[in-house]
């Protein structure tokens, strides 16, 4: 028997529950362990989680503690969720005293290396990523008895919205489903890890606010900042931090910027205007709900308080809609109806008896949604789409909402312990619109009264920055700008400037700012950061039909440069000691799979040819002499 | 002239010769004649197995039909021998240990003679399907890519997450000489079970 992993044993443990998986088909946040053909042997997992804020950059540096329990050597295979914005630009391997720094390389060749570092019986471990949001870590080779721990770094922006930042990290997990695999509850390691997380906030000045939403919390005042700690292993609900700094001193909009070489690059973030009495257009709302199996529980439950929160709030002269999917889509009205006491009785009734079951097939409501809905004429259209996002054809479902939106605007919802981040904001992204995600039941109504209080509001559009030439700044259209809701930009500019002008228009003002940049402080990350959103940008172009060969060149680069995981480029960390073990049995060497029927073939007909010449030129021979050809016996014969 | 050279110790030399190369001439015959009367033979063998019954393929046989390789599109349809010894391979592609077993997860290897069973390996394409069935069943793998290299240098990973197949055999195809270090490989993935979608 080998001594080392012949079969990674994620795929025997799934076998053993019936479910032939590969890690595509996973959700995130599990952990599988293998062994010699054994995968019972559970090596425990633990997570450190050290946050530096500064300004409105995250630092993140995560260790992953692997502990093999067992006599054999294993190898370990955790898939977890990030940020969707995270950009992973450090890795390394720590095995007792020794730190082994991960390079960052392309995919299949990183891939490789690893492989074969498993067969040597090296510890190694491999970094990529599976989706956006999705990454895995695989260590082969714990040696038995011992720990590995895998270290990796991540930079992230904070969020802002409605005067607070806030930032997050994701501990809870739930299942995906595809197309056709809408009612399969994948099996797997849900992940209890211990976690110990710690916080520093970099913040002039006592916050009005700062606090956990989900788990106890210790804070402490350090220096200029916040120091945060927690210990937990409750994965109910994602860590997420929030906290407000005083009114008095917040800016409108602020730039950090960052010298690499005799490039500047630039992070703009810009708080949206103070509310102005609003003006409202009349609206078309259209609410879709989502009641896949996924929804099950507390999740319909929010959603439902969420739709009959939002009917509450429309007004006379809006009219409204509400269509329920699953795996297949239903309209309450065929058409929107006005807002009345009859209208609003029926859905009322509709609204409370809707179930979560079945599969999740989105195309359908969004085809119900955006191009079944008559016309809107002046009416402002506003999508308002309810779901925990538990899909996997996304990039199918922005190229529909694409096509589609028209003059709609989409926002999404998301519901749920963790819901799909990245398809929430991709898809109200393609869809003009923005969104909110919903993490408890209690905040519901709360968080839900600001989406649509937003909504209801004249936004700031035509946003546009007056960079100097030569800057290359994403996103590259700027979206339009909701209240209660900052706009990031990054550039990268050629030539060294002071100020940028920002400039927009609400409903009957234009607005304008001038922002003047602080050199005297290098923010480390911004360059990240700024690589991070382009990549981000370029994956956006193959959904709108950019050339894949093209674009895998440009991220792969890209990535390469600035050392950031990417759909093309892992990290991969080798030991250069191999583990001590006996011999591992290898395909070193591949038996030798050629006959010699052609060889032989050849000869013999070779030798009768020879014979046969022999034969026939035998005169020819003897006039030449006995200088010619001469065979044994043939000096006996003359 | 003629008469001379039927007698003459140089026309014993070239009969000799003659002889030789007919001799030569057959046995390089005999080699594909064997690899198809092999694989009829290994056929009887193959159907007690499948009823769970040990018949040898002939008497002084020391090895076994463990699966058989279907390739639709090529029409081909053979056996797998479990003994990957020179031997073996002159009668059907072997599974090679210690891959993983026909049927299980991680990658199984087989190897076949470039010229003889698996000269078909040159004419799979990228999409092509393979089918292996075992005592456990049937499984479909899908050929995802093939490539040439030194077997001093590179070896073959065995563990995959998935189940995959690689079929490995010797390289250029058209050399005349047997032996050298090239390899040639392909490598499929099994589609079908877990993979709902398709």
């Amino acid at each position: 028997m080998s001594r080392l992993i012949r079969v990674v044993v994620c795929a025997l443990f799934l076998a053993g529950t019936g479910q032939a998986q590969n890690l595509d088909q996973v959700s995130s946040g599990e952990l599988w362990i293998g062994g010699d053909e054994q995968w019972a042997i559970a090596p425990v997992l633990s997570q450190q989680v050290e946050m530096t804020i500064s300004g409105i950059v995250i630092t993140t540096k995560v260790r992953q503690r692997f502990i093999n329990d067992s006599a054999q050597p294993v190898e370990a295979v955790y898939a977890f969720p990030l940020p969707d914005t995270a950009a992973v630009n450090g890795f390394r391997l720590r095995i007792g005293e020794r730190v082994i720094v991960g390079e960052i390389r392309e995919k299949q060749q990183a891939e490789r290396i690893y492989s074969r570092a498993r067969e040597e019986g090296r510890s190694a471990s491999l970094m990529k990523q599976h989706r956006a949001n999705l990454f895995t870590t695989r260590t082969a080779n714990i040696p038995p008895g011992e720990h590995i721990d895998v270290e990796f770094q991540y930079l992230d922006t904070v969020s802002y919205s409605d005067g607070l930042f806030s930032l997050r990290y994701p501990l809870a997990v739930t299942p995906r489903f595809g197309i056709s695999d809408s009612d399969v509850q994948l099996p797997g390691y849900q992940a209890a890890a211990p976690i110990s997380l710690k916080a520093t906030v970099f913040m002039p000045g006592k916050p009005d606010l700062i606090e956990s939403r989900y788990h106890d919390v210790n804070i402490v005042p350090l220096g200029p900042a916040w120091e945060v700690t927690m210990e937990s292993s409750d994965t109910q609900h994602d860590f997420e931090l929030i906290w407000m700094p005083r009114l008095e001193h917040q800016p409108k909009a602020e730039v950090f910027t960052e010298t690499v070489g005799d490039e500047t690059f630039v992070l703009m973030m810009m708080m949206p205007p103070q509310p102005v009495a609003s003006q409202a257009l009349p609206r078309d709302v259209i609410f879709v709900i989502d009641t896949s199996g996924s929804m099950h529980g507390d999740s319909i439950e929010q959603a439902t308080e969420a739709l009959l929160d939002g009917l509450s709030r429309l007004r006379r002269g809006d009219r409204f809609n509400v269509i329920e999917f699953n795996s297949d889509a239903w309209a309450l009205f065929p058409e929107p109806q006005p807002v009345n006491a009859h209208t609003r009785n029926e859905a009322e009734t509709y609204i409370s008896e809707l179930l979560a079951d079945g599969g999740t097939e989105m195309k359908v409501a969004l085809d119900l949604a955006l191009t079944q809905q008559g016309d809107s004429g002046q009416r402002l259209r506003q999508v308002i789409f309810i779901t925990d996002g538990a899909v996997g054809n996304e990039l199918e479902l922005f190229q529909q909402i694409q096509a589609d939106i028209g003059d709609a605007r989409l926002f999404t919802v998301g519901i749920g312990g963790a819901p799909n981040d990245w398809f929430m904001r991709k898809a109200a992204q393609f869809g003009r619109g923005t969104t909110l995600r919903v993490g408890d039941v209690a905040e519901t109504a709360e968080k839900l009264e600001g989406l649509f209080a937003r909504l209801e509001s004249p936004a700031l559009k035509d946003l546009c920055v007056q960079w100097p030439a030569a800057a290359e700044s994403y996103p590259q259209r700027i979206p339009d700008l909701y209240l209660a809701e900052p706009l990031v930009v990054v550039a990268r500019l050629q030539n060294q400037v002071d100020d940028v002008e920002v400039c927009g228009k609400s409903l009957n003002t234009n607005f304008s700012q001038l922002l003047t940049m602080d050199k005297r402080m290098n923010h480390p990350g911004v360059a990240t950061l700024w690589a991070r959103r382009k990549i981000e940008s370029l994956m956006d172009s193959l959904v709108e039909g950019a050339d894949t060969a093209r674009v895998q060149k440009d991220v792969t680069q890209l990535a390469l440069d600035n050392h950031l995981v990417s759909r093309w480029t892992s990290f991969v960390a080798v030991d250069s000691q191999p583990l001590q073990l006996s011999n591992p049995k290898l395909l070193r060497s591949v038996p030798q799979t050629a006959t010699p029927a052609a060889l032989l073939m050849l000869a013999g007909a070779v030798v009768i040819g020879l014979a046969l010449w022999m034969l026939l030129s035998v005169p020819g021979i003897r006039q030449k002499g006995r200088g010619g050809f001469r065979l044994p016996g043939e000096v006996d014969a003359s | 002239m003629t008469r001379r050279l039927l007698r003459g110790p140089r026309a014993i030399a070239a009969g000799g010769l003659l002889l030789l190369g007919a001799a030569l001439l057959l046995h390089g015959t005999w080699i594909p004649v064997k690899a198809a009367v092999a694989q009829v033979l290994l056929e009887r063998s193959w159907q007690a197995h499948l009823e769970g019954r040990v018949v040898k393929p002939w008497p002084w046989a020391d090895t076994q039909p463990i699966a058989r390789l279907i390739v639709p599109r090529l029409d081909v349809d053979m056996l797998v021998l479990n003994n990957a010894s020179g031997r073996s391979l002159a009668f059907g592609p072997v599974w090679v240990d210690p891959s993983a077993p026909l049927g299980g997860y991680g990658n199984s290897v087989l190897s076949g003679h470039r010229d003889t069973h698996f000269e078909f390996l040159r004419h799979l394409r990228e999409g092509d399907r393979i089918i292996v069935q075992t005592t456990e069943g049937m499984e479909t793998f899908e050929v995802r890519s093939h490539w040439v290299f030194d077997q001093r240098d590179e070896y073959i990973v065995l563990s995959t997450l998935d189940r995959r197949l690689t079929l490995l055999t010797c390289y250029p195809f058209d050399s005349i000489v047997p032996g050298g270090d090239l390899r040639f490989a392909i490598e499929a993935v099994a589609v079908g079970a877990g993979d709902r979608s398709s």
